[in-house]
């Protein structure tokens, strides 16, 4: 396979590859989607919120802003390891303002997170706006959850590829939400992938049973037997 | 207030709003200024030009004083 990258910034990749079926780009494509983990709020505590919104509609809002993931840093929350409050396993974030004389509008940019390493990609997305002397007190946990759980852990808003005058090249394009860069979400879902293909082959062996069955007849179904 | 993501295709689309609000305000073509904040495609499109801020309207209805911890005691 032959990956030519035609564009390439943080958010953005365009790359032609070549000698390769649909469906491998298409096994790409979905290990984009669902698969690369980034980090995401997934826990709120609201010990003040005296904005017009709702705690559920703040909640929702906050889990769908994108956080700087470092990669590696943090375990996906289901993997085995990841288990109870380990450090690993997430990060708390807060937000703590309050109005003055006037209105004010809470943005992502105040989010602060315990980890310098992990921060909102864009500072300037409005949260929720406060009345005069309103206040807005919350904790929140960012865990590192993949895209077949919840569209706001996708690493990708789009990832597709396009088909070209030859049978076997593929123009893909993928537009990164800002948690990891292009190109890395692109390595890990390769490293995915091949990780996947790793377990698949490693269970490829013959079970034992096959080799020193010698003269009993038929396969050990369990009690009931081969029934 | 504006969403955080296009409900469609999950781009996000929350930081353009404030700077799509003022530019459009200021009498600017919403088209231009979609096509300059690189928003191209029409779900993403239509969550500009369809969307009405009425949160302020309700902040005028909501409680600005804290209740404190002394109220939940």
């Amino acid at each position: 396979m032959d990956v030519k990258i035609l564009k390439l910034s943080d958010d953005y990749l365009e790359a032609r590859l070549e000698g390769c079926s649909e469906a491998l780009v298409n096994a790409i494509r979905r290990a984009i989607l669902e698969e690369v983990p980034t980090l995401a709020v997934h826990e709120v505590f609201i010990f003040e919120n005296s904005s017009p919104m709702f705690d559920e509609v703040l909640s929702n809002r906050l889990g769908l802003i994108p956080l700087r993931t470092p990669p590696g840093k943090y375990l996906p929350m289901d993997s085995p390891e990841c288990l109870g409050s380990s450090e690993k396993c997430f990060t708390t974030l807060s937000i703590d303002v309050s109005a003055g004389d006037s209105p004010l509008t809470v943005y992502s940019k105040h989010l602060v997170c315990r980890d310098e390493d992990v921060y909102p990609v864009y500072g300037n997305i409005p949260i929720t706006k406060l009345p005069p002397g309103g206040k807005l007190r919350l904790e929140a946990l960012a865990r590192l959850g993949r895209g077949k759980m919840h569209a706001k852990w996708q690493p990708a808003s789009l990832a597709t590829y396009s088909f070209t005058d030859s049978p076997d090249a593929f123009v893909f394009r993928l537009e990164s939400t800002g948690s990891l860069p292009s190109i890395e979400v692109f390595r890990q879902a390769l490293d995915i992938l091949r990780d996947k293909f790793k377990t698949l082959l490693d269970s490829l062996t013959l079970p034992e049973v096959e080799e020193k069955r010698g003269g009993e007849e038929g396969v050990d179904f369990g009690e009931e037997g081969g029934r | 207030m504006f969403p955080v993501r296009c409900f469609t295709c999950g781009k996000v689309i929350g930081h353009l709003w404030e700077e799509y609000q003022s530019r459009v305000a200021s009498g600017e073509d919403p088209k231009q200024v979609l096509d300059s904040l690189n928003v191209t495609r029409i779900c993403c499109r239509r969550m500009f030009i369809s969307h009405v801020d009425y949160i302020d309207e309700l902040l005028s209805y909501s409680r600005g004083l804290s209740l404190g911890e002394d109220y939940r005691q």
